[in-house]
């Protein structure tokens, strides 16, 4: 029994294809796009948080105003970027914006070549799209696969797939203090064999800070922890008929029953924000989360927008330039400030009874 | 464990049945559920252990019975062509032929709605034949024998605007996941559905380009069929293996060839993305006649015909069913034929104002009604024409 394990093991080996070896990614593919994306290369800079790619982003503005995705940051510190020549420069994380999960960024640089935003609405369906990278060639190309739409459902919903989870749940009734302050999250039930249970959080506890974060309600908490990932440690403090006491947990996973987030999640993996964008266009480019961030083209070297999301096994989206555009200004001006946690920024999706804290 | 057969993996969350092919690879049923939620799962660490070797999911297809017209596409990228365009003129020639194909082949691609579950769909024939994957309309058990199935189940059927319209199954073939859905309103134009033209995927070349419609995750509000477009890596006599990225819900939908032909019906998929799994449109014409009377192709054939849903009339016909639609023998009174007034020696010439030209029309027709559905039949007796309103019965089972 055990040959034929290792034969059919071998012969799957030889049968299946590495996921980075996908036609999106095929260099025989990439290399007739070269032309389409070299004038826009110079606008587009690779993201990096200690030493680590995260992500991709755009240069907006000649005087070092850059966008990227936000929710790939994670922290407001150590953030660089490198510029197609090679060269890199610390940058500032200047603010950010939930719905649309975009951060600007800025560097002390001057002359830079800012991108020329074109418009989603002029892709058809079946247009080339590729995703530039400071290389030479994009980092993927594809079709676009739905027309500019507004997201619907569950689609529309914000928030981050990819977090530490804690297992708990609270109630939508925050406990206050004598003068009406929200003092913290009210845990109603832990979930069993969840971070919070192994750590030894009750029915009862009241979440007041994480990390030494205050957390005023449910929302701040679920705000504090939208960043983190799973086997984070982080410290809890939380009151227990009226002392405070503090205990450090191990972050764990969400446990996924639905069949539908499994099979999304054969080919790669996700982007942990990939939902509640104010409108997609939809193309079926195969990518990196980490690739996540930079212009998309079409063939007549449109920039349709930015590539926001690693949503699905079939899809890749695309954040519309005719919405980015007009937020630049706001941007700039200071409007969003500077959060990786988007806590400060509009608000959250429907929040109505007992919810899970994720 | 792994021999071939079935292979049953238990783990915390469920039971995962699959089969093991002949060539390594390990088949699971895809999911058509519109919920998602489902049995069949099984822990990510394990998905690791077995990478190598998991193919997930099902298929189906069927072929119209009238072919749509060919329109001249864009030559400028040959069909067949199967190597990589070289620069951006011939990106250009390939995105055009694309397009085109979108374009031309979205009217026919439809979602479907039954139970919880959702899938895909395509139509072939302008009287509203649709083919789709077995497992999205039989149920939770794609890989069983079918026993439990029956024909004439309703459902909704979404069209490439978001419209819904009336649908019923038809047969199924649970070995090949072939599967048939007739719409049973009239289509939008004159009564005619617009249909895609069928091709033969044992044409095609392992590197040509295809296009992909469907539904991931089901139909979703304001988001017309989803393209993909892709290459045919593998072509078996009873599969084709493509990069056309699929998902849940894209099940029944249709692969087609840069000429806008439909080639297959998505059936299930790998771990990796380029292990995409169709149906290849020649097992459905196999089965063709099977599938549109409502059988399990494969189920003994007694189980298939007193099906609860089959329409009764109480007449015969000639054998022969190129003949005219005439009454061979004398009507009992006490059938629905007979309480309308129907007689033997009348010859059936319109059924509900549609001209009937033979039995095999008639038949067709009536496939499309249920027991107590109320039908207009137009008869010739002699010189007189007359027509006459008839409550159809049900057919009762040992007949």
């Amino acid at each position: 029994m055990m040959n034929r394990l290792m034969l059919a093991i071998v012969i799957g080996v030889l049968w299946s294809t590495p996921v980075w070896a996908q036609l999106s990614n095929n260099p025989r593919l990439l290399a007739p796009f070269r032309a389409v994306i070299e004038p826009v290369r110079d606008s587009t800079v690779r993201v990096r948080v200690n030493d680590q790619d995260v992500a991709l982003g755009a240069i907006v503005s000649s005087d070092g105003y850059i966008l990227t995705k936000a929710s790939e940051l994670r922290q407001i510190d150590g953030i660089t970027v490198r510029f197609a020549d090679g060269t890199e420069s610390p940058a500032r994380l200047v603010g950010t914006h939930r719905p649309t999960d975009l951060a600007m960024l800025h560097v002390d640089v001057r002359n830079l070549k800012p991108l020329r935003f074109g418009d989603s609405r002029i892709a058809r369906i079946g247009s080339w799209v590729a995703a530039v990278d400071i290389k030479s060639e994009p980092v993927a190309v594809g079709i676009v696969s739905a027309i500019t739409r507004k997201p619907t459902g569950a689609d529309a919903m914000i928030d981050n797939l990819n977090r530490g989870y804690l297992g708990v749940f609270m109630t939508s009734d925050d406990p206050t203090d004598a003068d009406g302050k929200v003092i913290g999250a009210k845990i109603t039930r832990v979930e069993r064999n969840s971070a919070a249970a192994k750590a030894g959080l009750k029915e009862g506890d009241i979440i007041v800070a994480i990390n030494g974060v205050k957390t005023p309600g449910r929302q701040a908490l679920r705000d504090a922890l939208e960043n983190s990932r799973p086997q984070d440690k982080v410290r809890v403090t939380f009151l227990r008929d009226g002392q405070e006491h503090s205990v450090e947990v191990v972050l764990g996973k969400q446990t996924t029953p639905d069949r539908s987030d499994f099979q999304n999640q054969l080919g790669g993996s996700l982007s942990g924000r990939r939902t509640g964008f104010p409108l997609i266009l939809q193309t079926d480019m195969f990518l990196k989360p980490s690739d996540c961030g930079g212009p998309v083209v079409d063939l007549d070297g449109n920039v349709l927008g930015l590539c926001i999301a690693r949503a699905g096994r079939v899809e890749t989206h695309i954040l519309p330039a005719e919405i980015i555009v007009p937020l630049l200004a706001e941007f700039k001006a200071g409007k969003f400030s500077p959060s990786t946690t988007g806590a400060s920024s509009t608000s959250s999706p429907s929040d109505q009874g007992e919810k899970k804290n994720k | 464990m792994l021999q071939r057969g079935t292979l049953v993996e238990k783990n915390r969350i469920g039971v995962l049945k699959g089969r093991v092919l002949p060539d390594g690879w390990v088949v699971y049923p895809l999911e058509r559920n519109r919920d998602f939620r489902g049995p069949e799962m099984i822990p990510y660490a394990k998905w690791r252990l077995f990478q190598a070797l998991t193919v997930l999911a099902l298929g189906m297809m069927l072929v119209p019975s009238r072919p749509g017209i060919l329109v001249a596409l864009d030559d400028a990228w040959p069909t067949d062509r199967t190597d990589f365009p070289t620069d951006v003129a011939q990106l250009r020639a390939l995105q055009n032929r694309v397009q085109q194909v979108v374009e031309k082949c979205t009217p026919s691609t439809v979602g479907i709605l039954i139970g919880i579950g959702a899938g895909s769909g395509v139509i072939v024939s302008e009287d509203g034949l649709v083919l789709t994957a077995a497992h999205v309309i039989a149920g939770d058990s794609p890989f069983s024998k079918g026993s439990e199935y029956k024909a004439g189940r309703s459902c909704k059927i979404v069209l490439a605007d978001g419209r819904k319209v009336n649908g019923k199954t038809l047969g199924i073939d649970p070995k090949t996941d072939a599967g048939m859905v007739q719409i049973t309103d009239p289509g939008p134009n004159d009564g005619k559905w617009p249909t895609v033209p069928l091709g033969k995927s044992g044409e095609l070349k392992r590197g040509q380009w295809v296009v992909t419609l469907g539904h991931p995750g089901g139909p979703k509000q304001d988001r017309p069929p989803v393209a993909r477009l892709g290459r045919v890596e593998n072509v078996l006599s009873d599969l084709i293996r493509s990069n056309c990225a699929l998902v849940g819900g894209d099940s029944g939908g249709p692969l087609f060839d840069l000429e806008g032909r439909l080639v297959g019906i998505h059936s299930r998929i790998g771990l990796t993305l380029n292990q995409n799994i169709h149906v290849p449109i020649e097992k459905f014409l196999a089965e063709w006649k099977a599938l549109v009377a409502g059988e399990v192709v494969g189920r003994p054939s007694r189980l298939n015909q007193p099906a609860q849903n089959v329409p009764f009339l109480g007449v015969v016909f000639p054998d022969d069913e190129e003949d005219d639609a005439w009454i061979t023998e004398e009507v009992e009174p006490n059938t629905p034929a007979g309480q309308a007034g129907l007689k033997a020696g009348d010859t059936i010439t319109k059924f509900n104002g549609q001209p009937i030209k033979s039995v095999k029309q008639f038949r067709e027709m009536m496939a499309k009604y249920k027991p107590g559905d109320e039908i207009k039949l137009t008869i010739r007796r002699g010189t007189t024409i007359m027509t006459l309103t008839v409550k159809l019965g049900r057919r009762s089972s040992g007949s």
